[in-house]
């Protein structure tokens, strides 16, 4: 005899996410989830970010690491609140890690909360964590062929980084390859050439994210 | 790296069936069924290997775990032609049009739990 079920594997997360994400907007938060491979870039973004922006916007850091505070560390320095989630050896950030988290955080005296998720392509992208919108960071080393190999990370973002463009040169990546991927992947995806080595191109993402940030606000 | 996200995914699984169980009345399964999207993160292989593990010397032990592999199903939003593909589309093979909208395979669905005899 067949019982019939019809839920979805993820509904669970999905609900905390659903929680998370009302307690974000009663705080007037707005959150984003940073996700790349790993040595991509996430930290240097954030480290540049938040030299820029943090004049401007309350910023508060959530670091997924699977083990080490490294990068915790070098965010601390910038005098913003983070809080360091070390994820025992799991692949992503779920929803309900980042509720726990965010108990650490004065919520109030924030305006941006980025989620620097772990340095993973597929796992995290069925993952929810109550975010207002996903980043990802695609490193030029990386190649030009990952948007059609991680499709569905790709289809959830709304801007796309494309760093290190100062190693082009170097590697054999195809920049136009990649923008009409990811464009086809998410119709109207922001798209920005970087380099946080040299701070090529960042300005305009700089603008862009506090336009939405504010926005919100 | 990507089995302990097949691991919570098995997690989430056993919680829901063991809910429903119960819901039933029933005791003892003989197969959890499946849908999983081509475009889900998932490896289907992963996720039967990490079912077996969780559920090793539980109720739920030898249970099987079918997945219904659910292809990639556009209809193009300018002709409304539907069609399924193995890879990401982005042309309509029939009228040419880059309009082309993915309508099934992001599943990750529970269909239905089969009551042992
Ligand atoms: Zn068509």
């Amino acid at each position: 005899m067949k019982v019939r079920v019809v839920r979805n594997i993820l509904e669970a997360n999905d609900r905390i996410a659903e929680q998370n994400r009302e307690m974000f907007d009663q705080n007037q938060l707005f959150v984003m989830n940073l996700m790349s491979s790993p040595g991509a870039g996430k930290t240097s973004l954030l480290e540049r970010t938040i030299d820029h922006l943090k004049d401007r916007l309350r910023i508060g850091v959530i670091e997924g690491d699977i083990q080490s505070s490294f990068d915790a560390e070098r965010i601390a320095q910038k005098g913003v609140q983070v809080i360091q989630i070390n994820t025992q050896g799991a692949c992503h950030l779920d929803g309900n890690m980042i509720r726990e988290a965010v108990t650490q955080l004065d919520m109030t005296d924030l305006d941006l909360l980025v989620v620097e998720n772990v340095g993973n392509l597929v796992c995290p992208a069925e993952f929810k964590v109550g975010e207002d919108m996903k980043i990802m960071i695609l490193s030029v080393p990386e190649g030009d062929d990952k948007p059609l190999k991680y499709p569905l990370m790709f289809t959830l973002s709304k801007a796309l980084l494309i760093n290190k463009i100062d190693l082009l040169p170097y590697v054999d990546c195809n920049i136009e390859r990649i923008r009409e991927a990811a464009s086809r992947l998410s119709p109207g995806i922001a798209i920005f050439e970087v380099s946080c080595r040299t701070g090529e191109g960042l300005e305009a993402w700089y603008d862009w994210l506090e336009r939405r940030v504010k926005s919100l606000n | 790296m990507s089995f302990m996200h097949e691991m919570s995914l098995a997690q989430n699984i056993v919680d829901i069936v063991q809910e429903e169980m119960t819901r039933h009345g029933v005791e003892k399964l003989q197969a959890i069924n499946l849908a999983v999207g081509r475009m889900a993160a998932v490896v289907p292989q992963h996720l039967t290997f990490c079912f077996e593990i969780i559920t090793e010397n539980t109720g739920l032990a030898g249970t099987a775990l079918h997945i219904r592999e659910v292809p990639l199903t556009y209809r193009c939003l300018a002709c409304g032609h539907e069609f399924t593909a193995d890879e990401m589309a982005f042309i309509c093979p029939e009228c040419s049009e880059a309009d082309p909208k993915l309508e099934k395979g992001r599943e990750l669905t529970i269909e239905n739990i089969e009551v042992a005899d």
